[in-house]
C-alpha cells in the first residue's frame, strides 16, 4: 500500500511539473515570426554531398588561400583556428597572450589577420609566421580590414550605431557618415544593426543579425546600397531594469543567423521565428548584390536536431555548420 | 537494514550537496543568475525579479527539509524541481537558447547532452531515495509485525 501511495505521489509530482512547465512555456512563449513581403521561391536542388565531423562547435567558416577554416568558441578551443579538411590547427603560438577570436581574414598578400576581442587588437601574421600587433584605439564591435584601412562598427553610450575608418599606417580614426533611416527608427540602432562583414572582390557586405536588410559598401567603405530583405521590418524591444540595466527583450528575434557571399550573390541564413509553427524553419535567402533583388531560397532543416549556424559558398558548393558538423551541399 | 540506512544517508547527502551547490551559486553570483534569467527565451523580463528571489528560497527550504526529519517532503520537492528544470532545459534547447540555463558553476560548462545526463542521474537518485525510504519503513514495519 505504501509503495502504491508513493507511486500516486510520484504521478502527482510529475503532473505538477508538467503544469508548471506549461505555465512557464505559455507565459514566456515567443509568438514572433517573420512576415514576408513576397512569398519565397524555393530551389529544391540543394544536394547533400557529405558531412564533415569536426568534433568541436564550428563558428565563422572562412576561406583563406583556397582552404576552408573555422574557429570554435567552445571553451576548450577558444583562440584557435582550424582547417576544415583535416582539423589541423593553425599555429598562432607566435602570440602568447590570451586570445578570443572576434574575426579573422586573409589579406591580399595572404597574410593572416586575427582580431583579438579580449585585447581589442589585430594580429597580423605573415607567411613566415612573423607577428605584427596593432592596438586599435577605439572599441570594436565588428571589423573589416582592407589593406591598411579598417572599417569598424560599434555603438556609443546611447547605443547608437557608429562607423569608423581606421588607418593602420598613421593610426588615425575617422568617423564615417551613415545616414540610413534605420539609425533613427531603432532606438538601439548600434545593437540592432550589429552584424558581421562579408566580402568578395568588389563589395563588402555588412549583415546585421536583427533587421531586414544588409548594407553593401565598396572597397573604399562608401555605402553603395541597402539590400532590403523579403521579410517585413521586425521590432527590436528592450527594457530597463530596476538597476538601470539595459536588457534586450528575450522575445526579440535575430533572424539573420549568418551570411555568405560569392561573386554575385548574397546568401542570408534566416531563422524564420520561434513559434511552434515556425520553430524549426531555416532558410537561406539569396539576393543579387548588384541589383539587390531577391532571387530564391533554400529550405534548411535541423541536422541531428541542431540548428544551422555559419556557412560559406565556394565553387557553387555550400559548407553549412550544425554544431560540430559541417554539411557540404551542391547548390 | 544497515545497508539500506547507509544508502539512504549517502543519497540524502548527495541530494543535499547538489542543491546546496546550486543555490549557493545563485546567491553568491546573484547578478549573473539574474542576467541568465533575462536572457532566457522562456522567461519574460517582468518575471525575473520574482523568480530570482523565490527560486533560491524554495531551494534553501528544500535543503533544510532534506536534512531534517521531514526529509521525504524535501525529496518530493527536489524531484519536482528536477522534473521542471529538465523539462525547461529540453524546451530551451528546442528554442535554441541553451544559454538560458541558470544552474551556474560546473553545470554551466556542461553541454546540453551532458546536462541532460546529469539531470537524469539525479532524477534516478532522487527516485531511488524515495523508494529506499519506503523500503526502510516497510522493512521496519515487517520487523514490528513479525
Amino acid at each position: 500500500m505504501k509503495t502504491k501511495s508513493k507511486l500516486y505521489n510520484l504521478i502527482g509530482i510529475f503532473i505538477l511539473a508538467i503544469v508548471a512547465l506549461s505555465i512557464i512555456y505559455l507565459l514566456g512563449k515567443n509568438d514572433k515570426f517573420l512576415e514576408l513581403n513576397e512569398p519565397r521561391v524555393f530551389n529544391d536542388n540543394l544536394k547533400l554531398l557529405e558531412t564533415i565531423d569536426t568534433e568541436k562547435k564550428v563558428s565563422l567558416i572562412k576561406e583563406i588561400n583556397d582552404s576552408i577554416y573555422f574557429v570554435s568558441w567552445s571553451k576548450n578551443y577558444q583562440g584557435k583556428i582550424f582547417k576544415l579538411i583535416n582539423k589541423e590547427e593553425i599555429n598562432l603560438n607566435v602570440y602568447s597572450d590570451s586570445l578570443l577570436i572576434g574575426d579573422y581574414f586573409k589579406e591580399n598578400d595572404n597574410n593572416l589577420v586575427v582580431y583579438n576581442k579580449l585585447k581589442n587588437e589585430l594580429l597580423l601574421i605573415d607567411r613566415k609566421g612573423n607577428l605584427n600587433l596593432v592596438k586599435i584605439p577605439i572599441r570594436i564591435s565588428r571589423i573589416y580590414k582592407n589593406d591598411n584601412l579598417c572599417l569598424i562598427t560599434n555603438w556609443d553610450d546611447k547605443y547608437h550605431f557608429r562607423r569608423y575608418q581606421y588607418n593602420l599606417t598613421n593610426n588615425e580614426v575617422k568617423e564615417l557618415e551613415f545616414t540610413d533611416k534605420y539609425i533613427e527608427e531603432y532606438d538601439l540602432s548600434g545593437i540592432a544593426l550589429d552584424g558581421f562583414f562579408y566580402d568578395n572582390n568588389n563589395y563588402i557586405v555588412n549583415l546585421p543579425f536583427s533587421i531586414n536588410c544588409a548594407y553593401v559598401f565598396n572597397k573604399n567603405f562608401d555605402l553603395n546600397k541597402r539590400i532590403d530583405f523579403i521579410y517585413k521590418k521586425n521590432e527590436f524591444n528592450y527594457q530597463v531594469t530596476s538597476q538601470d540595466q539595459l536588457v534586450l527583450d528575450s522575445n526579440n528575434i535575430h533572424p539573420n543567423l549568418s551570411g555568405a557571399i560569392d561573386s554575385k550573390n548574397l546568401y542570408v541564413l534566416v531563422d524564420a521565428g520561434t513559434t511552434s509553427e515556425h520553430s524549426d524553419k531555416y532558410y537561406i535567402d539569396v539576393y543579387k548584390i548588384e541589383t539587390g533583388k531577391y532571387i530564391e531560397s533554400y529550405e534548411i532543416e535541423k541536422f541531428n536536431r541542431i540548428k544551422p549556424s555559419y556557412f560559406l559558398i565556394k565553387d557553387r558548393q555550400m559548407y553549412l555548420s550544425f554544431g560540430e558538423s559541417v554539411n557540404k551541399y551542391q547548390l | 537494514m544497515k545497508v539500506i540506512k547507509n544508502i539512504k544517508l549517502a543519497l540524502k547527502l548527495v541530494l543535499a550537496f547538489l542543491w546546496t551547490y546550486v543555490v549557493q551559486k545563485k546567491i553568491l553570483r546573484f547578478g549573473e543568475f539574474k542576467s541568465v534569467l533575462y536572457k532566457s527565451a522562456l522567461i519574460e523580463t517582468y518575471q525575473v525579479d520574482f523568480i530570482s528571489i523565490v527560486l533560491p528560497i524554495i531551494e534553501i527550504i528544500m535543503v533544510i527539509l532534506i536534512l531534517s526529519k521531514r526529509d521525504i517532503i524535501g525529496y518530493y520537492i527536489s524531484l519536482l524541481l528536477l522534473f521542471i528544470y529538465t523539462g525547461y532545459l529540453v524546451v530551451l534547447n528546442d528554442f535554441s537558447f541553451y544559454e538560458g540555463c541558470s544552474c551556474g558553476g560546473i553545470f554551466y560548462s556542461l553541454s546540453y547532452q551532458e546536462h541532460l545526463i546529469v539531470n537524469g542521474i539525479f532524477l534516478v537518485l532522487n527516485l531511488g531515495i524515495i523508494f529506499v525510504d519506503e523500503s526502510k519503513k516497510t522493512a521496519t514495519n515487517n520487523v514490528y509485525s513479525s
